[in-house]
Parts: C-alpha cells; structure tokens; sequence
C-alpha cells in the first residue's frame, strides 16, 4: 500500500471501518467509474458485502480488500449491464474533476474501467502487475498490455503543467 | 513505466482523488451498514436533483412511450459535465453474415470488416448525438447485417430529460442518422432504487428487417414488458407494434434463430422466425438454474441448449439439454465433460459454434472442438493463449478470437493472426 498504514481486519469493528475507509473507497471507486454517485452506491454495496463476510480473516488488510472487490463490482456491474443491452440514463456530475485537472480527465475518459482500475491499483495503491493481474482474474500480460496503452495517452498529458 | 511518470501521475491522479465530492459530514452523517438498504437514502432528495441523480421515468412503457418519429423535443444545451466515458474495451468481434462484422477499440473508434476478418476498415465514430445541441451519453447495443448495414439504439441528454434514438449506417459506419423513440421526463429518484437504467436493444434479419425492444428497470426489478417496434425499410421508420416480453441477453444464433431468457423468471424462449414470435420453456429441475451458454440446431431440428451453472464447485458444471418441439419441452441429453470445462464456465463467450457440426470450446488457455455435440473434444493446435474472452464463427475455417487483442484465423483455428487497428 502507498501512504496508508495497513489495518488489520481483526483490529476494526465494521462499523469502524466503515467510517475508516468509505470516504476513500468512495473516491478511488469515483476515479474508475467516473461518477461520484456510482461510485457511493458501488461503496455501499462493497460494505454489504463486507457485512455477509465480517469479520474478514484477522490479518487481511480492510483497505485492500475494500478497494478489490468494490473495483469488481464496479466492473462486472457494468458488465452485466451491457450484456443485458442496457444504457444508462443518468449524466455523470464530473465538474469536481474538470475544475481540477480537466485535461488528465479527458485523458482518462479515454481509458476503458478496467484500465483505470489498473492504474489506480498499481499507481496509488501500489500493487504489482501481478497482483492486479489475480484480483481482476486477467493474466499479468494483459495488465501490462492495459499500463501499456494508458501510458501511450496520459504521457503526454503529464508532460504539461496542469491547466 | 518511468519512476517520473509514475510520480506524476500519483500526484495528479491523487490530486483528482481528493477532490472527488465526499465530505466528512456526508460520510458520517447516519451512513452505517443495513443490510442491502442504500445510503443514498440519508441525502436530501434535493441534492439528488441538484447532481442530476433523477430517475427518468419513460413517456410510456404502455400508455406514455411516445411513437417513434415524434417531433423534436427542446433539447437544450447540456449541462457542462465530462464527456462520455468510452463504452467498452476492445471487444470480441461481432459477427455478421457473409464475413462481415465489427468491433469497438476503446478510444479509437469502430472497426468493420467484410472479408472475415481480413481488411478491417475504420475507425468510425459511433454518433455523438442527434444535433449539436445534445450528446450521446451512452450506447445500447449495436447490430450489423452486413459490412455497410448497422444500427445502434443510444442515449442522448438534454436539460429536460433524456431520449432513446435508434441510428442507424448505410455506409459501414462512415455517417449515422438517428430516429428518436422513447421519451423520458425527469422526476425525484425514489429511494432504494437501483439507478436509471433503460433497456434498448435491436436485432436485424436483414439490410432492411429489424425489431426494436425498449424498456425501463423499474427500482431493482429488471424490466418485464418491453415496448416493441418494427421496421422494414432498414430503420428509416418504425412502426409500434404489442408489448414483448423482455429478454436477457439475447443472442442470435443465425439471423433467424435466436433464444434469451427472462429476467424474472427461469424461461428460455426460443424464435425460428427472427423475433417475430417466440416460444418459452421451462427447463427441468435444478437445471433452471443454470445460466445459458450456447443454442445449436441440428440437421433434424432438435434444438440443443448447453447450459452452466457459472462456478466450478457445482456438479456438473455444464450439461446439454434438448428440445424436439421448437423449445417447449426440455430434457437433459447429456452431462458435459466437467474436465474440459474449467475455464469454459468463467469465460462468457468460451464455447461458440462454428457451425451446426462443429463446438469449439476455451479450456486450460487452448480452443477445443468437437464433432459430436460437446461429448468428445480435441485440441485445435497448439496454442497457449494469454487472457481468451471468447470465440465467434462465420463459419468453419474463419473465426475471431479476444486473446487482449482481436485474433482471426482462416483455418478453423490451427493458426491466429492479430488485427493491428
């Protein structure tokens, strides 16, 4: 992990952990999906999970575990929708981000979710290649494949200051 | 990856991550786990409407879906929001008759092909909208009958509500023109609602015949009634016919025969005839359960379904059943090798069918085929592919293959090549 000090799941209550690691689950999830709200709803639905399975083993790491299986479902969620043919009717609210860093956004918009799931799991989260391969069931060569094409689009992009 | 990329892109993409609107009060104000009820309950319904989080109910599903080619609503400007987020990844090809077919590259545009494969012509953009005004906020599905002929169902925003339009390409992607049809207004989200979701599907026989499905979740429940129309000019015009059945996923085995199940109930519904009517069946048993992998037609009629059960700790895996009458009445024919099925079961679109008389099957990384309906299999040369996310056939010697990268073969598979795009 990348300047987050680890906490064991038999340390915490879920409650706990709860008011612990929802905001941050809500903003890694909001980088995937690209919406805040999806992404609160996508974090709601990783602690229901979490409460069918707590306590988690005593030394998984809650912030971990919280973070793979809320990037699943984020991207089997859509999965399942786009084999259903459905679309969604709701507009993303992104304008935190575009007031942000408007280009670095664009740039990620680019990417499919899978993608910037990799990113976030391998640049903020600090996983390996490998690692990020066995949580999302992908072979490490396709996640190098997928680091690879993110880096050919936001390359360029880093090399500017932001707007 | 470079230790400077790597530190720049953890700052900016840090810097995005801490701007992400999730206040302190709004984490803890009253948020705790109750069981699968919804966080977003504790919000102030104004907030909603302010974030845009509206349910849009349709003008209709029964009595208020507007007929298609209604007027041009007062779509205004949209709101000032990210552009679209891309709709897929790379996707395996989807597969038209006579060589023809597609597939989508993630941020770069549609690919059509009409020589199986050979000579990929794009990137096409899929259409941004109906006018400058609006802008596409997301795709349903997209069919090609042949290498010029495709249609796409696609929703647009505007500052009143939302639209469903059908798009439709005689050129292979190169211009699309669209036909608005379904209405949506806005109104507050009810609570414990699953968000806004529209189900917008097609399906062509044809350059010119096609039907047209559209429906709205309704809270958690999947959509039942589908509002239907038909067309017979390729799209031009569509005519609103009774209200069908929804069916998930539906998938067509030829442009005739295809086969979906309900999402509310165990049924399997089968159509001879391209959509225009359908049989249902119960299949027997546990093997309800199951989910549907693959729909054959033998020489005689015999419809066999392969059906699995999507996890390998389930006994059997995988299993084909039969139906004499046109997928009334259903009976187990056999179990399926559970040793080749491993990887067939997590893999979505891991058996295809290359023709009636030839299963192939992604197990253990390599393609397996079989000539006797799944009972016995043979490796397809030697290969050990990376990530396979499945298989489709024009027919025995050309398919496509999704390997990370789209793979076709003109030998039945013995050998691959990957399509630069």
């Amino acid at each position: 992990m990348v300047g987050t000090e680890a906490i064991r799941a038999g340390a915490v209550s879920l409650d706990e952990a709860f008011r612990l690691h929802q905001p941050r689950l809500v903003r890694r999830l909001a980088l995937v999906v690209g919406d805040a709200e999806e992404a609160k709803d996508l974090a709601q639905r990783t602690f229901v999970r979490a409460a069918e399975r707590w306590p988690l083993p005593p030394e998984q790491d809650v912030a971990s575990w919280l973070s793979v299986v809320g990037l699943r479902l984020a991207l089997n969620e859509r999965r399942r929708r786009k084999v259903w043919g459905f679309a969604s009717v709701k507009e993303t609210d992104a304008t935190w981000a575009i007031e942000v860093d408007p280009d670095l956004w664009h740039a990620l918009a680019t990417l499919d979710r899978r993608t910037r799931a990799a990113l976030v799991l391998t640049v903020l989260d600090g996983y390996t290649q490998e690692e990020v391969a066995a949580a999302l069931g992908v072979a490490r060569g396709t996640v190098a494949s997928w680091l690879s094409r993110a880096r050919d689009r936001l390359q360029p992009i880093l090399e500017e200051e932001p707007r | 990856m470079t230790d400077n990329y790597e530190s720049q892109l953890r700052a900016r993409l840090g810097a995005l991550e801490r701007a992400v609107p999730v206040s302190s009060e709004e984490a803890l104000a009253g948020q705790t786990i109750r069981g699968r009820a919804r966080v977003r309950s504790a919000l102030p319904v104004g907030s909603l409407v302010a974030a845009g989080l509206v349910a849009l109910i349709v003008v209709g599903i029964a009595p208020r879906l507007a007929p298609a080619g209604v007027g041009a609503s007062p779509w205004g400007a949209p709101s000032e929001s990210a552009p679209a987020w891309n709709p897929g990844a790379m996707m395996l090809p989807q597969l038209a008759p006579n060589g023809a077919g597609y597939t989508y590259v993630d941020g770069t545009g549609l690919f059509v092909t009409a020589d199986y494969g050979a000579t990929w012509s794009g990137p096409r953009q899929i259409p941004a909208g109906d006018s400058p005004q609006d802008h596409l906020w997301d795709m349903g599905t997209l069919d090609f009958a042949d290498g010029q002929h495709g249609w796409m169902t696609g929703v647009t925003n505007g500052v009143t509500g939302s639209k469903v339009s059908e798009y439709r390409t005689d050129d292979g992607g190169q211009t699309w023109k669209s036909v608005p049809i379904a209405m949506f207004t806005e109104t507050a989200q009810p609570a414990g609602t699953e968000g806004n979701w529209v189900f917008a599907t097609q399906h062509f026989v044809d350059a010119l015949r096609g039907r047209l499905q559209v429906g709205r979740q309704a809270g958690a429940q999947e959509p039942s009634a589908c509002a239907e129309w038909v067309t017979a000019d390729g799209g031009v015009s569509w005519a609103r016919t009774e209200d069908v059945q929804c069916l998930a996923s539906p998938k067509w085995v030829t442009p005739t025969l295809g086969y979906g199940r309900s999402g509310a109930g165990a049924s399997i519904w089968v159509t001879q005839d391209g959509g225009v009517s359908w049989r249902s069946g119960e299949l027997p048993g546990a093997w309800s359960t199951y989910s549907f992998s693959m729909l054959a037609q033998e020489s005689n009629g015999t419809l066999t379904l392969v059906v699995a059960s999507g996890s390998s700790s389930t006994q059997p895996p995988m299993a084909v059943m039969a139906s004499d009458d046109g997928g009334t009445s259903w009976r187990l024919a056999y179990e399926v090798d559970p040793a080749k099925q491993t990887q067939a079961i997590a893999v979505p679109d891991g058996l295809a069918l290359a023709s009636p008389a030839r299963w192939t099957l992604l197990a253990g990384n390599s393609l397996w085929e079989s000539r006797d309906a799944g009972l016995t299999w043979s490796k397809v040369g030697e290969h050990r592919f990376n990530d396979p996310q499945g298989t489709a056939w024009w027919d025995e010697q050309h398919g496509a293959m999704l390997d990370g990268e789209v793979l076709v073969t003109s030998d039945g598979g013995q050998t691959w090549r990957q399509v630069n795009f």
